[in-house]
């Protein structure tokens, strides 16, 4: 008889969760949780940058490779000026992706998604045959997946009549 | 007297209980079960840009010596001459389009005079026998894989990527970037790359590829 009545006090005493508690456990709980769902979305938005950037560099690698064989005296994309900031007739391209067709005319119809411009200045030194080139790779979409402008900066050798102002 | 007052659930009770734990645990078991597959796709997809990023940046890098030729051995254009490589009596073709004949710019070979000491190309004269002077790059659609063949050293081909590769083709572009198929106007390469990752679209049913593209200038070449 003891023993039940103590069973049943017992029984009595234990009250369980509060509503209140129960709801901060459940708060806790969700924190916790939209903090690794945000640090996936996190990692693949940071992947899909990355991969953004890669493509970006190799761009303006092979805008660098092109840009070298010009002449600083008569090749319009090589004197000094362009621009980074806005698009200058002879310092902008739009990379277009080939499909390897000789004379398609579908062909050179998809751009690679990306807009370059590039601003032609004085190179180190007051030296005459060096110029500083300064490459800018724009995403054309522009949301949080795609990396910001991505600027490549780099010194070309040539042989010029006079130093950039 | 106390067992009589503890009640238990009612058979509501309990089913009300076990549908809201099965919902609950099923939300949990595919958000796990996504969020896995999105990190396996990730892996994949990383995996797969790299395969195909290395193997731009070696064929790259193969085409921007290609026609190296400090030693001015004759070329083919715009008369045929010859010279010692790859075999005696033969034009030094700096860029061969498409060596197996196939129709498909999915391989070339490329001739290039870099190797010191003797400055000769492809050595002394009627051998052309030098590492990685004569080259052919090919797509091996078997094996999914780019092969390299150094034509010098012979041994046959090596494969030199990893079993991602979908495809690969070669886009040969003259001055003004037009593409053309006559190498003697070729000023431009550009490689394409598709990798294929080992994750499936789940609604083409079909494996996930990338396209990976470097143009390179071919800058050994005279012109």
């Amino acid at each position: 008889m003891s023993n039940n009545e103590r069973g049943y006090t017992a029984a009595e005493n234990e009250r369980g969760f509060t509503l209140v508690e129960a709801v901060v456990a459940m708060m806790v709980c969700t924190i916790g949780l939209v903090a690794m769902a945000e640090l996936m979305a996190v990692t693949l938005r940071l992947q899909q940058l990355g991969r953004n950037s890669t493509s970006a560099v190799r761009l303006a690698q092979d805008r660098v490779d092109e840009l070298t064989t010009l002449s600083f005296t008569t090749a319009p994309s090589m004197a000094c000026g362009g621009s980074i900031t806005a698009n200058v007739a002879n310092y902008n391209n739009t990379p277009l992706q080939d499909n390897g067709t000789p004379d398609d005319p579908t062909d050179d119809t998809i751009t690679k998604g990306y807009t370059l411009r590039w601003l032609v200045a004085a190179g180190p030194d007051g030296d005459p045959n060096l110029r500083t080139v300064t490459i800018r790779v724009l995403p054309d979409v522009n949301d949080r997946r795609t990396a910001s402008p991505y600027d490549l900066v780099t010194v070309i050798r040539g042989t010029a009549a006079a130093v950039c102002p | 007297m106390s067992l009589d007052n503890q009640r238990g659930f009612t058979l509501a009770e309990l089913m009300v209980a076990t549908l809201i734990t099965t919902m609950v645990l099923t939300g949990a078991v595919m958000m796990t079960s996504q969020v896995q597959q999105s990190f396996r796709k990730q892996i994949e997809d990383a995996a797969g840009e790299q395969e195909g990023r290395y193997a731009l940046e070696w064929v790259s890098r193969l085409i921007r010596a290609a026609g190296n030729n400090p030693y001015a051995l004759p070329q083919p254009a715009p008369a045929p001459q010859t010279s010692d490589c790859p075999a005696a009596g033969t034009p030094y073709a700096w860029l061969i389009i498409d060596p197996d004949a196939d129709g498909e710019n999915s391989d070339l070979r490329l001739q290039t005079d870099s190797n010191p000491p003797d400055g000769a190309l492809g050595g002394p004269a009627g051998n052309c026998n030098q590492a990685n002077e004569d080259v052919t790059i090919s797509f091996d659609p078997l094996t999914n894989s780019i092969t390299f063949l150094d034509n010098n050293l012979g041994g046959g081909t090596s494969t030199r990527t990893d079993a991602v590769i979908e495809n690969l083709r070669f886009v040969f572009k003259n001055i003004n970037h037009v593409p053309t198929n006559n190498a003697a106007n070729v000023v431009y390469v550009e490689t394409q790359v598709t990798v294929r990752t080992r994750t499936i679209n789940s609604a083409t049913g079909l494996p996930e590829t990338r396209l990976l593209t470097q143009e390179v200038r071919v800058r050994g070449r005279n012109y």
